[in-house]
């Protein structure tokens, strides 16, 4: 009863034309920047946060927690269209979005994404609004060693994108790791593979790697097989998908959208991880997992509804106990204080009206992003429509924009080309790129956590932690498991093989 | 300073880097040669990479030693990795792998590769908004596209989007490049 | 059409800045830089510095957020940017560590550290919720593990580190640091009872009341919610009075005198500010003013000290 005076003063206080208003230039702004390669969730809040300091505590959070949960959404708009995910968690929506729109099923890819997204972003903030408080206090009782077994759990999901060869992906997930090892060691301090370069000091960013190596090494693959300009698909479907098609997929929604919500919750875990375990979970429980990767609607369902509704799981543990739990919650601590104001359970007793006035406008932004997602598609549907001699260069000088965006940084520019090329060289030689994205962002969560375990507790802390025990063998299952049907096709292969000779 | 501490770092380090070219170029030059020219790239992306990782090991042990110290990850992750680029090699040794697919319009390629590095140079000197301009033109050009308004109405189009859009409404501090001083 | 726009907005900001300048500096906007991404702690601090100081001069400060490498990116585009006084740099204590870590060539001499505004204590921090919740208790659990106390931070030879083994080594205990990405998280930690002692800030604190400060290093205690810790040496344990994070502004050496005047001036003001002492009193810090002479002494110190630990930790050679 309580809960429900709560939120009824939460949606209260969004009576009034101007935070309607903000909650729908939240929702615009977060969509355009989470469709916008290198507009992470992060950088998008932090660029608006010097513009929210002007504004009221109360609509400067709602606008910036609005742009939060839309650019979730925005980042799939490019990952189906133009295979260029706009966001690090839309990489997994790429895998199966764009192969719909080569198919010429653009509409049914676009509408999948954003009604999954919808679902996963209410239910995300469902939980936020119900549990928050017990949900915070059982998160941080994971220790390092549970930590590093989600990790590699997460690294593990890497069986279910290796369509081909399961040991190139395998080295693809390897030289993603290895690339996150370049930059300061957190736990000793010291500089590592920087060769002495400043740049290098932090690592190589994700978001420049992202872009690269998804987007810009399509172009230049292009590039190599150019005969003059096409039109860059001869078909576009803009038919969005029947309600019966999503019911057919309504199991994989809602799984999805609790996976994506309790790996929110947990510090530093983020939306990235959730959508590769979902889409992961997804095509284990699918009737038909064939069709992942060639354009499955679960697929892009499972990856969608993870990333949304981990924004509400990833605001658990800053409102509740003023900790922040993602990359985008560091932002939005900042912005709190930025108006006097520190998040945490106090904030619910001195300032009610302003946390459930936030829970009530990420309820209402959801509807928003809805009724503007379907209208935002039949415009960017119109994208694939260009000729690809415009199309391509767009797409590069939006990289660049990117990358840019980052850090304020021409060496991001840089390396984003870099990781262009060598994005083009795996691809053509069968090397799946989304795993590389999976070891970046993977890399220094798996070491960290590791390392942080043995220091407190010795070696022996993997056998002793029974959770994280029993995720490392389920984890080191999946990779064994495709290992060995990979051998026993050769050995079946090489036996044909010489039974010929 | 063992041996193996001296190549870590400085001069020695370079030594290593430089053998480590010099292996790869030669490996290169011999396949090219050898009658296992179609595998080119399924054998020079392996190598390479392990080439990356065996250097990286080289520098891991410069780093100090401790109970689970800077050095022990990244060495787990060369041993995976060249574990499994031998397992590729051993792959094609074996004829299970695949061919390389044929080479393509590489010149061209390279064109577009030089063209976007000159990009990303040019908007130091001359700032996003124009050097995205010209740099439109000319790879629209240079795809072959001709419609000259239409190639002038997108590339001025794009330029006052982005100043619309990205620049005054989402504020990303775009480098201005020698206009800064008009500001 | 660009081009048009830069112009104008060039000829208009020339216009009304020399119409309303009093002294000969500045006659254009000011760029206050800052290491991290907008949201920052250091990034709150200079855009609240920014909104007073608008009460005491007509100049215009953008705030220009230029992260990477924790500082060094931006202490280096001081470096390379003219003399004149138009960029000036909010830094932090942990900058001076990362220059001394990074081992570039960056001088403490070669810049010009105009003024410390913030003076934040160090603090030991337990869990309220845990055994161990008091300096006492600290010490007895310490000698009873021998050395297998956790003690949890940010990154390892950081500010809190180095004020973690200066503790250890005064009241004569032995910790094991387990250093996390950032202090949130290791305050996670805390939290969930993976550590028994976060070494921070009283303001680490506030608004989280499953945490208490231990100790704090101080000559005296604070006031409001911290009436209740003790000093350093109230507890007996001496060489822990001041221990400080400190937030202040620099820029390059050799900026002109007249640009040197108008931020002491305007410094000095801010610092007398209500809303600004309200600002950093909420923090559970304290508002100072110590001008160059003072702050460069502070810095050349902590530089000498970092140096030392860290050669001691075998971070840096």
């Amino acid at each position: 009863m309580d809960l429900l005076d709560s939120m009824l003063v939460g949606f209260g206080s969004l009576v009034g034309w101007k935070p309607l208003i903000i909650i729908i230039v939240g929702v615009i702004i977060g969509i355009l920047a989470g469709a916008m390669p290198g507009l992470s969730p992060s950088t998008a809040v932090a660029l608006l946060v010097p513009f929210s300091y002007t504004m009221t505590p109360e609509l400067a959070l709602i606008l910036l927690t609005t742009i939060y949960l839309a650019t979730n959404y925005g980042g799939s708009i490019t990952a189906v269209l133009i295979n260029t995910p706009g966001t690090p968690a839309a990489a997994v929506t790429a895998l199966d979005g764009y192969p719909l729109t080569l198919q010429g099923k653009a509409g049914k890819g676009l509408g999948t994404a954003l009604i999954a997204s919808t679902i996963g972003g209410s239910i995300g903030v469902i939980v936020l609004v119900l549990f928050a408080v017990p949900l915070a206090h059982i998160a941080i009782k994971f220790g390092p060693a549970d930590y590093f077994a989600l990790a590699l759990f997460g690294l593990a999901t890497v069986a279910s994108m290796g369509r081909g060869n399961i040991i190139k992906a395998l080295v693809a997930i390897l030289i993603g790791l290895m690339i996150n090892m370049i930059g300061i060691d957190p736990i000793s301090g010291i500089s590592r593979f920087s060769f002495g370069n400043d740049r290098l000091y932090d690592g190589f960013s994700l978001i420049p790697a992202l872009i690269g190596l998804f987007a810009v090494s399509v172009v230049f693959a292009k590039a190599e097989e150019w005969t003059g300009f096409n039109r860059t698909l001869e078909k576009v479907g803009s038919k969005l998908p029947t309600l019966k098609e999503i019911l057919e997929i309504r199991g994989a929604i809602l799984r999805s959208s609790i996976i994506g919500t309790i790996i929110g919750i947990f510090p530093g875990a983020g939306s990235t991880i959730a959508s590769f375990i979902s889409y992961d979970v997804s095509k284990r429980s699918s009737k038909h997992p064939e069709l992942f990767g060639e354009g499955s609607l679960e697929g892009v369902a499972a990856a969608e509804a993870s990333n949304s509704s981990s924004v509400g799981g990833a605001l658990v543990p800053l409102l509740a106990l003023g900790i922040p739990g993602s990359a985008t919650d560091a932002v939005l601590l900042g912005a709190f204080m930025l108006h006097d104001l520190v998040p945490g359970p106090l904030l619910f007793k001195t300032r009610p009206e302003l946390v459930y006035g936030i829970f009530a406008a990420l309820i209402v932004a959801n509807i928003f992003i809805l009724l503007l997602g379907l209208y935002g598609n039949r415009l960017f549907i119109r994208v694939v429509a260009v000729p690809d001699a415009i199309l391509y260069p767009m797409i590069l000088t939006l990289a660049v924009v990117g990358s840019y965006s980052v850090a304020g940084s021409l060496f991001d520019v840089a390396s984003c080309i870099g990781f262009g090329i060598m994005g083009w060289l795996l691809k053509r030689y069968g090397y799946p790129v989304a795993p590389v994205v999976l070891g970046i962002v993977l890399g220094k969560m798996i070491e960290t956590n590791f390392r942080r375990a043995v220091m407190m507790h010795g070696y022996s802390v993997f056998l002793k932690e029974k959770l994280a025990l029993a995720v490392l063998i389920i984890a080191v299952i999946s990779f064994l498991y495709p290992l060995m049907k990979q051998w026993k096709e050769d050995r079946a292969k090489r036996a044909a093989h010489s039974w010929k000779t | 300073m063992s041996l193996m501490e001296r190549l870590s770092q400085g001069w020695g380090l370079l030594l290593v880097i430089a053998a480590g070219l010099a292996a790869l170029t030669l490996s290169g030059f011999l396949i090219r040669r050898s009658s296992v020219r179609k595998y080119f790239g399924e054998i020079m992306v392996p190598l390479s990479v392990m080439a990356v990782c065996i250097l990286f090991v080289f520098i891991t042990f410069s780093f100090p030693e401790e109970e689970a110290g800077p050095a022990v990850i990244p060495q787990l992750i060369a041993f995976f990795t060249v574990t499994f680029c031998m397992v590729l090699l051993y792959r094609v040794a074996q004829g299970l792998a695949k061919p390389d697919p044929p080479a393509g319009r590489t010149g061209f390629m390279l064109a577009v590769v030089g063209i976007t590095a000159g990009y990303c140079f040019l908007i130091d000197i001359a700032g996003y908004f124009l050097s995205t301009f010209l740099f439109l033109l000319v790879l629209m050009y240079v795809l072959g596209y001709r419609r000259r308004a239409v190639i002038l109405s997108v590339a001025l189009g794009w330029v006052l989007f982005s100043y619309a859009i990205f620049y005054r409404f989402l504020h990303i501090q775009l480098p201005l490049g020698f206009w800064e001083n008009f500001y | 059409m660009k081009r048009f726009i830069v112009f104008m907005a060039a000829a208009a900001l020339l216009v009304v800045s020399t119409g309303m300048a009093m002294a000969a500096f500045p006659t254009r906007p000011i760029n206050l830089m800052v290491y991290t991404q907008p949201g920052g702690a250091i990034d709150v601090f200079a855009r609240k510095f920014e909104a007073i100081a608008k009460k005491y001069t007509d100049a215009t400060f953008v705030v220009v957020n230029k992260p990477g490498a924790g500082g060094i990116i931006a202490i280096k585009d001081i470096m390379a940017s003219k003399a004149d006084g138009y960029k000036i740099l909010a830094v932090t204590k942990s900058n001076i560590s990362k220059m001394v870590e990074s081992g570039s060539d960056i001088k403490i001499s070669d810049y010009s550290w105009i003024a410390m505004m913030v003076s934040d204590p160090e603090a030991i921090i337990v869990n309220r919720e845990s055994k161990i919740t008091t300096w006492q208790e600290i010490l007895a659990d310490a000698k009873a593990k021998g050395g297998n106390q956790l003690w949890v931070g940010p990154a390892k030879g950081g500010n809190d580190h180095i004020m973690a083994m200066k503790t250890w080594r005064i009241a004569g205990i032995q910790g094991k640091w387990i250093p996390y990405e950032s202090g949130g998280k290791a305050m996670a930690a805390l939290m969930g009872g993976h550590g028994a002692v976060y070494v921070g800030n009283p303001q680490d604190v506030v608004g989280r009341p499953n945490l208490k400060c231990a100790a704090i290093s101080a000559t005296e205690r604070l006031s409001g919610e911290f009436a209740d810790v003790p000093t350093f040496r109230e507890l007996g344990i001496s060489g822990l009075d001041e221990e400080i994070i400190w937030r202040g502004f620099m820029a390059k050496k050799g900026i002109p005198a007249e640009a040197r005047a108008f931020y002491t001036e305007l410094f000095r003001k801010v610092n007398d500010d209500p809303d600004w002492r309200k600002y950093i009193l909420s923090g559970a810090a304290n508002p100072v003013f110590y001008e160059e002479v003072r702050f460069t002494k502070i810095v050349e110190n902590d530089a000498k000290e970092f140096k030392e630990a860290l050669v001691g930790l075998g971070i840096i050679k």
